[in-house]
């Protein structure tokens, strides 16, 4: 009798933890279900629309989308995104793994080169280019020292003005991006190295492995949800580049709209355009490039990195 | 109850002080906003000081002066909630572009009720505004782009006045350059190259919006600028490693700059000892003389919260008076003929006034034409080596396929 008094005061406790745990959670689930699972689908919506500043003046059907893959500026933006996506990202991660091994090793002033390695990270990104603007200029820092060790550009490259070649610009922006997000790819590397098990590595060493059998069979396959999570990030984030952009390239992301990437393009869409139906398709567009690179990482990285598994 | 019956009555008074001079005052004073660019200090020190007099003269109207970041931005945001300002800014190259999306409120019935005379107004700078009968906002000034020169870098090489001619130009730029000093600093901008096409005997676009881009004068006026570019002659901001071209020039990176009145308080506030040392003149002449002029308007929008009390602001800001407050700061000339031009600026008076000065097309689209434009303009001359023709012929090509069809 007692012991099934204490049975059922143990499933009520049970359930109304369950009760408390829904109701926690459901405040930030509507939010969520209403302003991104919702906004998404009103996007979807205005996309199949000509809407302008005072609302939709007629449905178009698909020809938002038709318009959009007919387009060479939008086409250009895509290959300008993906471009700068795929390289930014492994280099912005490995910069982020070497620095994280850096400060994670029993270094002098290892606390000092971590603030300083992630310095960039906090920076205003406007006020970080608004810099590397000047540091790119003919006659900035960068080309002053090409010129200390013999190389002369000022024939080369619109006379030294990086940011304002078409051939040179999206790379200079993949520099800049590179330096300034590997102080965040480093943390998460480093949160992840310091839930490694050091006996695995010493047990390697032990039956004697090299360092760099070390790195490559036990410590890189145990950074493997890192490596998922950085990626995943990073990649996201890249797609989404636009104010490295604006700032440099204008709105029109020029030269010979080699800074024209797909958040720009929508800018240009919506607020100097005022096609509000035709962004929405665009951005409904680099939600499906964004959800299949993601989906094709979790099956690259496995289902145990997206899990957090080692 | 002592102490409740004083509570009550401190209660009293202060709802009474507190209700009874704000229904006074909303009854007296309607606020407007008004939304702006600045595109320097001093133009913005100017636009407060002439809605100051306007305030003066209205005691029934204040004004709270909104200075955005990026206007166009800012306003289509309004726009889409339908909280527009009760007046801004409205920019003669996008005017078409917001007229045909329906936000625009049309002024010729306050204008007719008002008995406001437009024939004072230039007609090339109401025409931006203008949609059939319909007139969507009033120039509340013009600027026409005029030579500056830096008198100090044209004495190092020998020079004592502006280049009259594009051949008078080629001699001096030979000079500078044999000094190592840059001639020109302008950007590769249809709203600056485009002054070219006009003084070679071309133009942009015709009454009926077609292109003239391409037409045998057009196209000489941008080979010209090409071979400037290609000679070194001519340099972008990027390439003197500037913001723009009168930054370049305040920085003493060039000897000559094409820009309109707003460089005089950017280099007084900015380059001092340049704005002393600054001459200005017209556009070097080819075939004839010519300039581009751009003009922006004070506009109304169709669900701006307080019409009457804008059209009293725009009607003065507008009109004799407030234009000649706010162009006697010399930011900009008017655009009124009977509003006298401010001293310092008789040159960007005579340009302006000349037949063959034109404003930049206005009709929706045309920002596309002009990034078309711009990037493939950038695009050409970032090689050394280029054809100067050629580079011509690619740029107006990109330019044409990108104006609107029909």
């Amino acid at each position: 009798m007692q012991s099934s008094k204490k049975h059922s005061y143990r499933l009520s406790r049970k359930k109304s933890e369950i009760l408390v745990g829904y109701g926690f959670i459901s405040i930030p689930m509507a939010l969520f279900l209403f302003l991104s699972v919702g906004i998404f689908f009103y996007a979807i919506y205005i996309s199949t629309y000509d809407w302008g500043l005072i609302g939709p003046t007629e449905n178009v059907g698909l020809d938002n989308y038709r318009r959009a893959l007919s387009d060479p500026i939008f086409l250009k933006a895509i290959r300008n995104s993906l471009k700068y996506a795929l390289l930014v990202v492994p280099i912005q991660s490995a910069l982020g793994l070497f620095l994280a091994l850096l400060v994670n090793s029993k270094i002098k002033g290892s606390k000092f080169f971590r603030s300083a390695f992630y310095f960039p990270s906090i920076a205003s990104s406007a006020a970080i280019t608004t810099l590397f603007i000047f540091l790119m200029a003919p006659d900035g820092v960068f080309n002053g020292m090409l010129k200390f060790f013999g190389v002369d550009v000022s024939n080369l490259f619109n006379q030294g003005a990086w940011l304002s070649d078409s051939r040179t610009a999206l790379y200079s922006i993949i520099g800049l991006n590179a330096w300034t997000t590997s102080g965040t790819m480093m943390l998460f590397y480093l949160a992840n190295l310091q839930t490694v098990d050091s006996q695995y590595r010493e047990a390697a060493i032990t039956d004697g492995a090299s360092r760099r059998q070390v790195f490559w069979y036990i410590t890189m396959p145990l950074l493997k949800p890192a490596h998922f999570f950085v990626v995943t990030t990073g990649m996201i984030g890249a797609l989404q580049l636009y104010d490295q952009a604006i700032l440099a390239g204008g709105a029109d992301g020029s030269p010979d709209y080699s800074l024209m990437t797909m958040v720009l393009y929508i800018y240009n869409a919506c607020f100097r355009k005022f096609e509000f139906g035709y962004a929405s398709a665009i951005g409904v567009i680099l939600f499906v490039i964004i959800f299949s690179l993601t989906i094709l990482q979790k099956f690259i990285f496995g289902s145990s990195a997206w899990r957090g598994e080692n | 109850m002592k102490k409740i019956s004083i509570g009550a009555g401190l209660l009293a008074l202060a709802l009474a002080i507190s209700v009874a001079p704000s229904s006074v005052a909303a009854d007296a004073v309607t606020t407007i906003s008004v939304s702006t660019w600045g595109s320097s200090p001093s133009e913005t020190s100017a636009l407060k000081d002439a809605v100051a007099t306007f305030e003066s003269r209205n005691p029934t109207i204040k004004v709270n002066l909104i200075v955005d970041n990026d206007h166009g931005a800012q306003m289509a945001a309004r726009f889409a909630s339908k909280t527009p300002n009760d007046v801004f800014y409205l920019d003669a190259g996008i005017a078409q572009d917001w007229a045909a999306q329906g936000v625009l409120l049309d002024l010729m019935p306050a204008i007719t009720a008002a008995k406001f005379n437009l024939t004072k107004f230039n007609a090339s700078y109401l025409k931006p505004f203008q949609s059939g009968t319909k007139l969507f906002g009033l120039p509340k000034d013009a600027n026409p782009l005029v030579l500056e020169g830096n008198t100090t870098l044209m004495a190092a090489a020998g020079i004592k006045t502006l280049p009259k001619t594009t051949a008078e130009f080629a001699a001096h730029a030979k000079k500078l350059m044999a000094q190592n000093i840059t001639p020109m600093c302008v950007d590769a901008d249809i709203n600056r190259l485009g002054a070219y096409f006009v003084a070679f005997g071309g133009g942009l676009a015709s009454s009926t919006n077609k292109s003239l881009l391409s037409s045998a004068t057009s196209k000489a006026g941008l080979e010209w600028a090409m071979s400037n570019y290609k000679s070194g002659a001519f340099k972008t901001p990027a390439q003197l490693s500037a913001g723009w071209a009168g930054e370049a020039f305040g920085k003493a990176k060039c000897a000559y700059t094409m820009e309109g009145a707003w460089l005089d308080p950017y280099l007084k506030d900015s380059f001092p000892d340049v704005y002393d040392a600054m001459i200005k003149g017209p556009l070097p002449k080819a075939k004839q003389a010519g300039s581009l002029a751009f003009t922006a308007a004070y506009a109304i929008g169709k669900d701006s919260p307080n019409p009457k009390e804008a059209w009293t602001f725009i009607e003065y800001m507008t009109g004799a008076r407030g234009m000649t407050v706010w162009t006697s700061y010399g930011v900009a000339i008017p655009s009124r003929s009977d509003v006298s031009i401010p001293l310092g600026y008789e040159v960007n008076g005579v340009v302006a006034k000349l037949a063959t000065t034109i404003t930049t097309p206005a009709f929706k689209g045309w920002g596309d034409v002009v990034g078309a434009f711009n990037n493939e303009a950038k695009k050409q001359i970032q090689d050394k080596n280029f054809n100067a023709k050629k580079a011509a012929a690619a740029i107006i090509a990109a330019a044409e396929a990108a104006w609107p069809k029909g």
